[in-house]
């Protein structure tokens, strides 16, 4: 009998310590879980989705880096820059806009942004007045913008030239009679080269993605992933030891 | 551990700051084709003036991105092809407005990660035969879904502005 309750307290025993040192070890991992899993669960009252991890070694974990491609136009004393099909304006994004900038022109309201094959009417300021797309007739394939020593305003794609009067959203074919000077682009200062680069990295990751790949291990790539398989089993063993014990204790 | 309160410690740190490729379920072109049957108009457009624009915002929550709405007519109705942000990205939008009231909405392009369940017919035509009050409120309510929250509150925007724009240009015109 004593026999029998000694093997029956040594294996309560073993149980015991193993669920507790289970239970010490995959806390850390647990606590994370709680913390990520509430925030995702709020995600949209959080506004998670819409606020981007700025934070440099984050952004470096992830191997976010800047693209090749940074493109500068300058039309007075404005700035207008395009990373990866994200536009600036002055080193303010304008998030209504996306594209590859092709060309600025001035006009007497502002300026004339040929994006895409999307022509894009700002004020001064840079406030969009008007997207015109081949809905307003505007002609395909468009690979250049530029302007008359008048002031006329032309585009052109491969073959064809256009004399452009967005006002009234007409674009005409016409003979080339003028000189005109197509807009190119141009080396940026540096501060505002580095200026958007640094806006560029910090709207890639999000905060719900960040906190969905901390919660699935992926933060810290496929390990991440096995380790967090590895956790969840050992969460079972937690579970079946616990409820063991609890029984054992019982009777 | 370390890698634990680092993240910790990085997550405290993110700071605030505030684009994919957009589901096309018809192109606004096609979207045109198909209401005016073939034979689009040229479109025309109204300029957001001071007014409008204090109506607009309080419909919106915020401005409208551009200065000046083009939008289609012909005798009977008009027809407006809108953005609006549910969660993060535009949702492009057509819609067709007669007599004050939606006749048809469509979502176009859609670029959200979730609430697509919207484009539904199921959906959309709860929209048809609504108009808005005295305040721009939708005058029936619409029926959201679970799930897509603000997905449907964009449509609902994005309903009035619409309706509000349409009776705009009715007066002009």
């Amino acid at each position: 009998m004593d026999a029998v309750y000694r093997r029956k307290m040594q294996r309560r025993r073993f149980w015991s310590t193993w669920h507790r040192r289970f239970g010490l070890i995959i806390s850390i991992v647990v606590i994370a879980w709680v913390i990520t899993g509430i925030s995702l669960n709020h995600t949209d009252s959080m506004d998670l989705a819409r606020n981007y991890v700025s934070n440099t070694w984050i952004l470096d974990m992830y191997a976010i880096k800047q693209p090749e491609r940074i493109i500068h136009y300058k039309k007075g004393d404005d700035w207008f820059s395009e990373i990866d099909q994200q536009l600036f304006f002055n080193q303010t994004r304008l998030d209504i806009l996306s594209g590859k900038l092709k060309g600025v022109v001035a006009d007497q309201a502002g300026y004339v942004l040929l994006i895409g094959n999307t022509l894009v009417w700002l004020t001064q300021q840079g406030k969009v007045i008007e997207k015109f797309t081949k809905l307003d007739g505007v002609p395909e394939k468009l690979q250049s913008i530029g302007q008359s020593a008048s002031g006329e305003i032309w585009i052109k794609n491969g073959v064809d030239l256009f004399l452009s009067s967005h006002e009234d959203a007409v674009w005409s074919k016409r003979e080339f009679s003028d000189e005109i000077r197509w807009s190119q682009p141009m080396t940026g200062p540096e501060e505002l080269h580095q200026k958007v680069i640094e806006q560029y990295r910090g709207r890639v990751l999000t905060l719900e993605q960040l906190l969905l790949d901390i919660h699935s291990g992926r933060v810290i790539g496929m390990s991440g992933v096995l380790l967090m398989d590895l956790i969840s089993v050992m969460l079972l063993f937690l579970a079946f030891t616990g409820i063991w014990l609890w029984w054992a204790r019982r009777s | 551990m370390k890698l634990y309160i680092s993240l910790l410690l990085s997550l405290i740190l993110v700071s605030v700051s505030k684009d994919t490729l957009a589901t096309v379920y018809l192109s606004p072109g096609d979207f045109l084709e198909e209401v005016f049957a073939g034979d689009v108009p040229k479109p025309k457009r109204i300029w957001i003036k001071k007014e409008l624009k204090e109506k607009i915002k309080n419909i919106l929550g915020h401005d409208l991105a551009i200065l000046r709405v083009k939008y289609w007519r012909d005798k009977q109705q008009t027809v407006w092809i809108l953005d609006e942000i549910g969660k993060e990205k535009p949702i492009t939008t057509g819609l067709v407005i007669q007599a004050g009231k939606v006749q048809r909405l469509r979502v176009l392009e859609f670029r959200e990660t979730r609430g697509y369940e919207i484009r539904h017919s199921f959906f959309t035509e709860q929209f048809i035969g609504i108009g808005i009050d005295a305040d721009n409120n939708l005058d029936h309510p619409i029926d959201g879904i679970t799930g897509a929250t603000l997905s449907v509150r964009a449509m609902k925007r994005l309903a009035r502005l619409a309706v509000l724009l349409n009776a705009q240009v009715t007066q002009r015109d």
